[in-house]
């Protein structure tokens, strides 16, 4: 596995060209409300190489979902029109993303009771506001290498 | 058990006045028979004139003496003959009143009284005289009536004894006869409240003290009570019960849920640039392979967040004195054309940005009008700034300014996104931003209009707003004419 050598000293490592073949498969979906936080976001993770396409709410993901194929989501919780909770609550119920894994971002602190979300939600993971994009990207690279590690051994 | 013992043991030591009596007459004349005894068959030196005058004096003073302890000994007695007389008197045994002494008679006569009466007024400092007893009494029972909460006494079972009106109104009844000795559990409805199991868990502890705040339907705004328990003090016995005291705390409750959500949406907004700000002066820092020409545009992404963030710590401390209702405005004389002119040129940068055309009418006869002048600019500045933001570009925007009979007139007017019929009604709460997707796009907190409105409200005028979805809004902004506007004849800097 390639991905395992991958050492980040300095937060958004440039891939490599082994890398980069594999990354292009890895599309990732952002949904988020504030228009400044979805750039840098959607800025981060083409950095490491990962096709990205973003949303500002919980309904456009959802018609982005059904069109075309996902490997992660990247979510904020509190949206107008149709929230992150709600979002993932849809997304379960496609037979395709039973198992994506989620990302959830938000502005809330302390006061939310993460491990019930983590569980009700099936979350890979949840990132408090505000967070450093280099926390984002090597949970994302986590994700993808968990999901590669898996794909492997079925 | 040992109250009881040490009551046994006094009863012994006070035995009945009869005996006690008998005991005196039968001591003071042992003494006389003795002193006659003794002049009778003393030494010789006794039986001098001088001395036997003396002996017959010595009997007299023992009688005397003998007398004086008798009529000591009836004298809880005697107060008692004296208050059953008065109350035989005046025609109604109520009028007997209890006495300050200590002694098996004086409590027993009080317990008596007490009993009778059905309430307990012994229980006071000794210190005090009975006529004074009566007056507390009846100081006290006012006290009640005027407690702004419910106070019941009940016996150990929970059967009402008495109250006071507070309660009786608290529960919605009609008179004090008609919950007393009733169950004071059922007349609060203890039992079929949503969170009665607790309740009961808590009262049925032994605790001398028991505090709940009790919920009387599924929302706060059925009302909350507290309610607190505490066991009646002093001697044990027949007067064994609690004293209950319930307050309506609805009010209380409401403000402190409106606070937390207050303090919750504030630090969500507050975390949001915050958010921003990390994120872009990291990605600065460390990522590579950034043009000039992006580093310059996510250091002006930086500014532009910490404005944002400087103002809605502005605009949070101008809510919180709002909620608070402590915001002071400092009344000076306006002009009003110099500051909606000051307020165009702060807008105006925004204005080219987005290549919009400003019409601006100003009617050159606005009165000089009394108001804090910061404070309304701020306000046209916020609605100046959301017409420039919601109208695209190339759009149009007009500010007018005159004056009618009802008073000063100020229209904002746009040909933007305008608003839904389902938002129009919330554009002015706190934190409410509209559902719709071209609003979500612009930066913004909620609270601009809001702050807006209640400034205007603060100078007795009002903030209106008229909208058409796509084609855009108009929000007026009406000051009431000022019949003496303070130095009317002089003008203004």
């Amino acid at each position: 596995m390639p991905f395992m050598g991958a050492v980040y000293l300095h937060g958004l490592p440039i891939p490599t060209l082994g890398e980069k073949s594999l990354m292009d498969d890895i599309r990732i979906l952002v949904a988020e409300d504030d228009p400044v936080f979805r750039r840098v976001i959607v800025f981060t993770l083409k950095q490491l190489g990962f096709v990205v396409d973003a949303v500002s709410d919980g309904h456009q993901a959802i018609e982005l979902l059904q069109q075309g194929r996902y490997d992660l989501l990247v979510t904020d919780h509190q949206m107008p029109q149709c929230s992150g909770l709600e979002l993932i609550e849809r997304l379960r119920d496609l037979q395709a993303y039973a198992q994506l894994p989620v990302i959830l971002c938000t502005a809330r602190g302390l006061e939310l009771d993460k491990r019930t979300l983590l569980e009700r939600y099936q979350l890979a993971d949840i990132m408090h506001k505000p967070f450093s994009p280099r926390l984002l990207a090597d949970k994302v690279r986590h994700q993808v290498q968990r999901c590669e590690a898996s794909c492997a051994t079925h | 058990m040992q109250r009881i013992s040490i009551q046994r043991y006094r009863n012994m030591l006070s035995p009945r006045l009869s005996v006690k009596i008998g005991c005196i007459v039968v001591a003071a004349t042992v003494c006389i028979a003795m002193v006659v005894a003794t002049a009778a068959s003393g030494p010789a030196w006794l039986q001098s004139a001088h001395a036997i005058q003396l002996f017959w004096l010595l009997p007299i003073l023992i009688a005397a003496f003998a007398g004086l302890l008798s009529m000591r000994a009836c004298r809880v007695a005697t107060s008692i003959e004296s208050e059953l007389l008065r109350a035989g008197e005046s025609g109604s045994w109520r009028k007997a009143r209890p006495l300050v002494s200590s002694g098996p008679l004086a409590e027993g006569w009080n317990a008596l009284l007490e009993q009778a009466c059905g309430r307990s007024q012994c229980a006071l400092p000794e210190s005090e005289n009975s006529g004074h007893l009566t007056g507390t009494n009846h100081l006290m029972a006012r006290a009640l009536r005027s407690l702004p909460m419910g106070v019941a006494i009940t016996d150990m079972q929970g059967s009402i004894r008495t109250a006071n009106l507070p309660l009786v109104a608290l529960v919605g009844a009609e008179d004090i006869e008609s919950i007393e000795q009733t169950s004071i559990y059922e007349t609060l409805s203890l039992t079929s409240l949503p969170d009665s199991q607790d309740a009961e868990k808590r009262l049925d502890s032994n605790a001398r003290s028991v505090t709940l705040q009790l919920r009387r339907g599924a929302e706060t705004g059925d009302g909350v009570l507290r309610v607190t328990r505490n066991r009646l003090a002093g001697r044990d016995g027949d007067a064994d019960g609690f004293v209950w005291l319930i307050q309506d705390i609805t009010q209380q409750v409401i403000s402190l849920e409106a606070r937390d959500q207050f303090l919750n949406t504030a630090s969500h907004e507050l975390r949001t640039p915050l958010a921003n700000l990390k994120a872009y002066a990291e990605t600065l820092a460390i990522a590579e392979g950034i043009d000039v020409e992006q580093q310059k545009e996510f250091c002006n992404i930086i500014n532009d967040e910490s404005t944002r963030l400087a103002r809605l710590v502005d605009e949070l401390l101008a809510v919180g004195q709002m909620e608070a209702g402590s915001m002071v405005l400092n009344r000076s004389d306006i002009e009003f054309s110099r500051v909606l002119q000051e307020a165009i040129d702060y807008i105006r940068p925004n204005l080219e940005k987005k290549h919009q055309h400003l019409e601006v009418d100003i009617s050159p006869k606005l009165p000089i009008y009394v108001g804090d002048k910061d404070k309304l600019q701020a306000a046209i500045i916020n609605l100046l700034g959301n017409a420039v933001k919601y109208t695209p570009d190339e759009g149009e925007v007009r500010l007018r300014a005159s004056c009618t009979e009802e008073g000063l007139c100020i229209e904002v007017q746009d040909t933007g996104i305008g608003i839904s019929a389902d938002d129009i009604d919330k554009v002015f709460d706190k934190f409410y931003r509209a559902t719709d997707t071209r609003v979500a796009n612009e930066t913004g907190n909620g609270l601009g209009l809001a702050f807006a409105r209640e400034i205007v409200r603060r100078h007795g005028g009002d903030l209106t707003v008229q909208s058409e979805l796509n084609s855009g809004s108009t929000f007026v902004m009406l000051l009431p004419a000022q019949e003496k506007p303070r130095n009317a004849g002089r003008r203004v800097e």
